[in-house]
């Protein structure tokens, strides 16, 4: 393969922070090894614009943020079929998609796992690493107990870890090459109109769950207050040599 | 006049941060630093874009020196990036001809070069221009005959600009490689602090050089050397302007979390005031930077405001670090803190690109008061 | 006569280890016990690998469900989308109502994949959930990123598929299990997917019996006292999310609703504010001790003992002690 067509699927970035750009990190590793062609979507307000414009620092030639107040309320289900309808609707073409493990706002990582089901497309999870062979993609998977090293074909879904060490930082952080070279480049706001998708078929109309009520964590009752320093001490001492 | 970042600088800042909490300031050794800023294009971001670098402008320069001066922990790595780019940023690209250009400035860019500015000697430091050093033309070929000292980035630079007395008894200024013939580089001077910009005599015994070497006209030096003693001050001084705000930063963090006397010292006054002030010389160094900048930009000269830049900044950076040391207490003054070094590496700032008294001396002539 | 509800709890892993099936019986223990009020009419069937059943037994007793099913189908030749595949057969085949996974990775991802599948309703890692008989529904609790409140969620449409964070013990009584063995014949991968090595990893244990948390209350200055101290009585340190940000420790100690939820005897919050989305992840631990100055920080509306001093002050004098 001699290029490849990569969508990322990028959360609103909450902060200005590397790890809020793990998606791009990797776009920078893979053009180590193949010619790469990025853009990149992501679902939220208008307000979030300058945040993802850093995408284009990292050499994504389209931005498409999809913006609208019919998608207000929707739910993990309801955002990943918008972006489903958005993918489709304007016929995006790909060959790999990036997405980041856990979506800024509700961290239920549920994103990329809707959107491979809605694709019918193959996708690793916890990905931490990736190689590029001539037509397939082989990942390296984290879970609690086990990793393993899958080859998926292509198009795929890949969900990427948030921990990438410093090497990998070294390699790929944003450079003043990057920030310093002229982009000249506007983000292409979608509102639903433009992605011929109804208010049926997304936001609050479309979400299978709904928060009933906010609550407060119920606290304990009672518990025993020190404000000595040597009080402090004799108590910890005492439960440490019990526990130990 | 517009007193704050604009998007693109702002862009800058974050990426310089990025930079160095995650790549820089782990790293220990100077060299993979150097490597490091290279990769990342701290140097060609000092660099005018007429020369290959990146920055459009001097506002460009002087606030990134200010970004790494706050940003980049280790104030002995800043000094030496910066007595590159006195160098690289300002003098080559103003006098230099194409083919000197031409040859040094990939490798400043790509860190494979490292420059240095060789002017003290050891008679003449306050009084510079009491040279020893003879530059002599013959033919094709220039002479440098002398000794240099107290030349910073010296053990370490491939490149240095020399500055002698020609025979005509005007100044030269002269590109002279580490690998020259007669040029010998004295073992390493070891200082109170700045311990990562390494310090040396520089010795030239018979040096011979071509032609094409010489920076500007051959009578040219004294104008190169004002006019870079200028732009110096301006640069350093940035960077100290940032790292008074990295020490006044961790000193609101320290009076806030630091608990005597069942509050936090911060909630006594004569510790607050200390952090006051430092806010005070800070807010006015930059307003005074932002009119340099402003200056330098549309051409002007800048001799009278560099000078008192050079002599504000240069006080208030020693009183600053002092004041952190006192809030520090006892941590302040042990190594583990790295207070104790702000203040090592702080002092010589009274000193170098001409002392406090040597910039009142200049303030005072430049408005009028006569000899 | 009342329809019976089933309630499909599914095993999380594919791989045959101690933290999984520890993991997978908290899990267990918190359903049952949601499920044990006496209006609540379900059947609570579990969906787990034979090779795994023995092991599990062993560990835990007898599993508290009505039906256990036990797939034959070897884990390890198992994709992550072979095993969601055979899932959804299954769910497909005998349509339970409520389809409830363990909180990990690879049960809040297959929840996700089979809830688009099923156009169904999805909840993230829960931490507690309650069964309303009126609704023949579940309400769902979890904290949030944005705010100091939990947020109860309940689903408009069934299945409802949901990820959910184990407790320690079951405190309700016990159901007898009947078992039936189910083959999985689904090869949904094909030639799109293939395991080129799978690795398990040494155990690591998050059953210590006491724990240090920090907190973004903590300089790095006070940090190198507490990890002298933690050092010397080999007690981990782990921390809440500002503890993280600031790099104080890695991204596997982060404690709370986006991290890891401990189950010790002592927890030591030492700087930590008590944001919920911290507090989610200790509520399981027998005893809080909150060191913290702030007598207004609402870590101490959870603590069992709080003490109102430095953890400059505390920890060099346990170290000099």
């Amino acid at each position: 393969m001699k290029s490849l067509k990569v969508l990322i699927l990028c959360r609103p970035p909450l902060r200005d922070a590397i790890e809020s750009y793990i998606p791009a990190l990797w776009i920078k590793e893979m053009r180590h090894q193949i010619s790469i062609s990025a853009y990149c979507m992501s679902m939220d307000r208008e307000s979030s614009k300058p945040l993802i414009e850093r995408y284009f620092d990292y050499g994504v030639e389209e931005i498409y943020l999809i913006s609208d107040k019919q998608f207000a309320g929707a739910d993990t289900f309801a955002t990943s079929y918008t972006l489903y309808q958005a993918i489709c609707n304007m016929e995006l073409d790909f060959d790999l998609i990036l997405a980041d493990a856990v979506s800024t706002y509700g961290e239920t990582g549920h994103i990329p796992a809707q959107i491979a089901a809605f694709l019918n497309i193959p996708f690793a999870i916890n990905v931490a690493g990736i190689v590029l062979a001539e037509n397939n993609i082989i990942c390296k998977q984290i879970f609690r107990s086990y990793e393993e090293n899958i080859s998926l074909s292509y198009p795929c879904l890949l969900s990427l870890n948030s921990n990438v060490d410093t090497e990998f930082i070294n390699r790929n952080c944003l450079t003043l090459f990057d920030i310093m070279a002229k982009h000249h480049k506007e983000i292409k706001i979608m509102n639903s109109e433009q992605l011929k998708i109804s208010e049926k078929q997304c936001g609050m109309c479309c979400s299978h769950t709904i928060v009933v009520n906010a609550i407060k964590m119920n606290g304990k009752n009672k518990h025993k207050l020190i404000e000595e320093s040597r009080d402090a001490i004799s108590e910890l001492n005492k439960l440490i040599k019990g526990v130990g | 006049m517009d007193y704050k970042l604009n998007e693109m600088q702002k862009k800058i800042y974050s990426g310089i941060r990025n930079f160095a909490d995650e790549i820089l300031n782990i790293e220990e050794d100077f060299y993979k630093k150097w490597k490091h800023c290279a990769d990342c294009g701290v140097f060609a971001s000092m660099i005018p874009n007429r020369v290959g670098g990146l920055a459009e402008n001097f506002s460009d320069i002087l606030l990134i020196a200010k970004m790494i001066g706050e940003l980049f922990r280790d104030s002995g790595f800043v000094f030496a990036i910066n007595n590159n780019m006195i160098v690289a940023s300002y003098l080559l690209p103003t006098f230099a001809s194409e083919v000197i250009i031409k040859d040094v400035y990939p490798g400043l860019i790509d860190g494979s070069l490292i420059a240095s500015y060789a002017v003290t000697e050891p008679q003449s430091g306050s009084d510079v221009y009491n040279m020893l050093t003879k530059i002599t033309r013959d033919g094709d070929t220039i002479e440098i005959n002398g000794s240099k000292t107290y030349i910073s980035n010296g053990p370490i630079a491939n490149i240095f600009v020399v500055v002698g007395k020609n025979e005509e008894n005007s100044y030269t200024a002269v590109l002279v490689k580490s690998t020259d013939a007669g040029v010998e580089v004295g073992g390493e001077i070891k200082k109170m602090g700045l311990e990562k910009c390494p310090m040396s005599e520089v010795f030239f015994s018979e040096c011979i050089i071509p032609k094409e070497r010489v920076i500007g006209t051959f009578s040219h030096g004294q104008t190169i050397c004002n006019m870079t003693l200028d732009w110096e001050r301006s640069l350093s001084f940035s960077s100290h302007l940032g790292t008074m705000t990295r020490i006044m930063n961790s000193c609101i963090k320290y009076v806030n979390e630091r608990r005597q006397f069942g509050k936090t010292i911060g909630s006594f006054q004569l510790v607050s005031e200390k952090i006051a002030r430092m806010k005070v010389s800070i807010e006015l160094g930059e307003l005074l930077l932002y009119k340099i900048c402003d200056m330098k930009n549309n051409g002007k000269k800048t001799f009278l405001e560099s000078a008192i830049f050079k002599y504000y900044i240069g006080e208030n950076y020693t009183n600053c670090s002092l004041e952190a040391m006192q809030i520090y207490g006892a941590y302040g003054y042990c190594e583990e803190g790295g207070i104790e070094k702000e203040v090592r590496d702080a002092l010589a700032a009274k000193i170098y690109s001409g002392t406090s008294e040597i910039q009142l001396d200049i303030i005072s002539r430049m408005i009028g008061i006569k000899k | 006569m009342q329809n019976i509800n089933t309630v499909l709890v599914i095993y999380d892993a594919l791989i045959n280890s101690k933290i999984d099936r520890e993991n997978f019986f908290m899990t267990l223990c918190r359903i049952n016990d949601a499920c044990s009020k006496t209006y609540c009419s379900v059947n609570i069937e579990l969906l787990v690998p034979e090779s795994v059943i023995g092991a599990l037994t062993e560990e835990y007793g007898e599993l508290s469900a009505d039906t256990i099913c036990l797939f034959r189908t070897k884990l390890e030749n198992q994709t992550l989308l072979d095993y969601g595949a055979n899932i959804f057969s299954y769910c497909l085949e005998n349509r339970p109502q409520y389809v409830f996974f363990p909180s990990s990775i690879i049960g809040r991802n297959l929840s996700a994949w089979l809830g688009a599948k099923m156009e169904a309703g999805v909840v993230a890692d829960v931490i507690d959930l309650e069964y309303l008989n009126e609704d023949e529904s579940f309400k769902y609790i979890r904290a949030t990123a944005e705010s100091e409140l939990l947020a109860r969620i309940k689903c408009n449409k069934k299945p409802e598929i949901v990820s959910i964070r184990g407790k320690r013990n079951q405190e309700s009584n016990k159901r007898k299990p009947v078992f039936k063995n189910i083959d999985f014949g689904t090869n949904e991968s094909g030639d799109k997917i293939q395991i080129m090595e799978r690795r398990a990893y040494s155990i690591q244990n998050f059953s210590d019996n006491i724990v240090i948390g920090v907190g973004r209350g903590v300089s790095a200055f006070d940090f190198e006292i507490i990890k002298t101290f933690a050092d010397m009585n080999k007690i981990p340190i782990m921390g809440s999310k500002p503890a993280i940000e600031s790099k104080l420790l890695g991204r596997d100690k982060q404690i709370g609703q986006s991290g890891n939820f401990i189950h010790t005897d002592i927890y030591i919050a030492i700087g930590i504010s008590g944001a919920p989305q911290h507090v989610v992840g200790i509520l399981d631990c027998k005893k809080i001790i909150a060191i913290n100055t702030d007598r207004n920080a609402p870590i101490h509306n959870y603590s069992d003992i709080s003490i109102l001093l430095s953890a400059h002050d505390v920890f060099s004098s346990l170290i000099s002690v």
